[in-house]
């Protein structure tokens, strides 16, 4: 136990690639204690690996990966940044509140936190430099901007929670819309209060001419909620068949209504997707093998029983899953850490009696949150990789918008309602 | 973007040879998954309108799984020439040139073992199937075919760590792996980075 805790970690903090790290410490675990039967547990890891990959729900996921690329290399994302700031550029604070809007709408088209912050973030920044915001608040708002987008559907966290725990898919979309929401409303007030505060000069008000024609340009990426959200709301989709139907809207609004994109770029956005695919699933897989181990060696079992104690509350419950989740995606990929943690506190939520769509919208949050977090969030590193910023400016300004995250976080648990209301209707109940 | 420092001297036979079979491993790769996303769409995309209009096709499942084996474990290997796992990195750029490259031989060392451990078991999976000769459902293919890919993958992974390893004692900066010398800059193919 204290071998394979050591080994993990050591492995994790120096930097070693996750998928080697999880089979790694399990491979080692595996030849020190039990030796006899290392080869014949290793060949299972392999049979778990698959498991980990091929459930039907997950065929998603690469479909999602590929919307968002096609939209990337696109105009959308630019187009979708006019049409918002053509209506709110002239409040205080009015390009935080656009960059706060587009990575919300832009979550709706994908699926990760990352490609969220390329697209946007690309464009706002320098918009926002310009207009006198300094540059760690504008890092700090495009990576915790980018965090709703994990909550708006199509999000990877709500896919692999729901194959991880056998939670509807379709539901935990829905539930969280209303959530990203929220803490679109809540950022907002908070760059609003900001820029008025700082005395950021606003920007000339946009003339109704300007306006119109920004709504004709970007009105069609209003399609993508409409057949994701809608979609799936009004059970026409699947997930899968909405990905599907996602990844072709977006290859006939490039190619075909802003004739955007060429040959060469689609075919660079499948070999993007392949290769995110290939990173992602094998995490998923080796995350399966590591959580079917661990429940071989009744890790859970020892760990869990005093941080729960006999009989916990429903409260008490969600409040421990919360902090684990938000401490662990501080340090590993969110996909692996509700991979490899849902299963083990499934017996927990499901005695509580928890709804299990609540606190997948909670951890979904949680992973966004903490990926979010200094030190070692991973979005913090995806910011200093595509802005090419020293650490300490990509952090700088971290602390108001993490506050603010655990208030939405707080408004959640004491007010289900706002996550679960969408998926209760959906069901007619 | 990539400094070939080959590029200007005269290249061994060695070094030719290694420099083809990048080549077509590259291609080979890029192929694959360039394929496999294709025809993962066009299948998905079809299967929507079939049953919509007639019946779902009863092979998308069975394909689809077959399609998202062949890119994650083609993935895999491609992942590590390129430098693109998924890796808590904070520690390791912070370090000092020297140390860190010593850091990434070590761990590019374990990681070539830890493939290398994972091929040798896929393999014995896979020829445990293949004795086994299970159908699919759907298809009536051998079930084995599915799993052809994954000692491949492994094994390939595992090359390319010990390229890494042989990179970085040649050349004089930190190299992250053989083909990408840090995940910090565009790669060769494509310039889109999500």
């Amino acid at each position: 136990m204290t071998l394979f805790g050591i080994s993990l970690a050591t492995m994790l903090l120096f930097g070693f690639p996750f998928m080697v790290t999880l089979l790694g410490s399990l491979i080692l675990y595996l030849v020190v204690y039990m030796p006899d039967f290392a080869p014949k547990m290793i060949i299972t890891m392999v049979q778990q690996v698959i498991t980990g990959i091929t459930p039907s729900a997950l065929v998603c996921v690469p479909m999602f990966i590929l919307s968002a690329s096609i939209i990337t290399s696109g105009e959308s994302a630019g187009r979708l940044i006019r049409m918002l700031k053509v209506f709110v550029g002239h409040l205080p604070g009015g390009l935080p509140i656009t960059t706060n809007a587009s990575c919300t709408l832009f979550g709706a088209v994908s699926g990760s936190t990352q490609a969220t912050v390329a697209a946007i973030g690309g464009t706002m920044r320098p918009m926002l430099l310009e207009a006198g915001y300094k540059s760690s608040f504008t890092l700090g708002l495009i990576i915790n901007s980018s965090d709703i987008a994990f909550l708006i559907p199509p999000s990877i966290g709500f896919i692999v929670y729901g194959v991880a725990t056998s939670t509807s898919i379709g539901m935990l979309f829905l539930s969280g819309v209303f959530p990203g929401l929220m803490i679109l409303l809540m950022f907002s007030i908070y760059c609003y209060v900001y820029a008025k505060v700082k005395k950021i000069p606003t920007l000339p008000k946009a003339s109704w001419a300007e306006r119109i024609s920004a709504i004709k340009d970007g009105l069609p990426v209003m399609g993508f909620p409409v057949i994701i959200v809608g979609g799936i709301y009004a059970g026409i989709f699947s997930p899968t068949e909405a990905a599907a139907a996602a990844v072709l809207y977006a290859l006939i609004l490039e190619t075909i209504i802003y004739r955007a994109i060429t040959f060469q770029r689609i075919v660079d956005a499948f070999l993007q997707t392949g290769v995110i695919t290939g990173v992602v699933f094998i995490l998923v897989g080796a995350g399966q093998a590591f959580s079917f181990l661990i429940g071989f060696m009744q890790i859970p079992q020892q760990l869990l029983p005093p941080l729960f104690g006999t009989d916990p509350s429903m409260l008490w419950v969600i409040s421990i899953i919360v902090v684990v989740y938000f401490v662990a995606c501080m340090f590993v990929d969110p996909i692996v850490a509700i991979f490899i943690l849902s299963p083990v506190f499934q017996p927990y939520v499901v005695g509580a009696g928890v709804d299990p769509i609540l606190l997948g919208t909670l951890v979904t949050l949680q992973a966004a949150i903490g990926s979010a977090t200094p030190p070692f969030g991973c979005d913090i590193f995806t910011a200093q990789l595509i802005f090419r910023r020293p650490y300490l400016e990509v952090i700088g300004h971290a602390l108001p918008f993490l506050l603010i995250l655990i208030l939405a976080t707080i408004i959640l648990i004491t007010f289900p309602q706002i996550a679960l209301f969408l998926p209760n209707l959906a069901l007619g109940g | 973007m990539n400094k070939k420092s080959d590029g200007s001297k005269k290249l061994t036979s060695f070094q030719k040879i290694n420099k083809y079979i990048g080549v077509v491993v590259n291609g080979v790769e890029v192929s694959i998954l360039v394929f496999c996303v294709a025809s993962l769409g066009i299948l998905l995309i079809a299967n929507v309108f079939a049953r919509t209009f007639f019946q779902s096709i009863y092979f998308a499942e069975e394909v689809s799984m077959f399609l998202v084996m062949l890119t994650t474990f083609t993935g895999v290997s491609y992942g590590v020439r390129k430098a693109r796992h998924i890796r808590m990195g904070a520690f390791l750029d912070a370090m000092p040139p020297k140390m860190e490259k010593t850091f990434i031989i070590i761990i590019s060392l374990i990681s070539a073992l830890v493939m290398a451990i994972m091929t040798w078991a896929s393999y014995e999976y896979l020829a445990n199937a293949m004795s086994k000769g299970h159908m699919t459902p759907a298809l009536r293919a051998p079930k084995w075919t599915f799993y052809v890919i994954i000692p491949i993958g492994f094994g390939l992974a595992c090359i390319q760590y010990i390229r890494t390893i042989i990179k970085n004692f040649t050349e004089k900066e930190p190299w992250q792996s053989p083909d990408q010398q840090s995940e910090y800059e565009d790669e060769e193919i494509g310039g889109t980075q999500i």
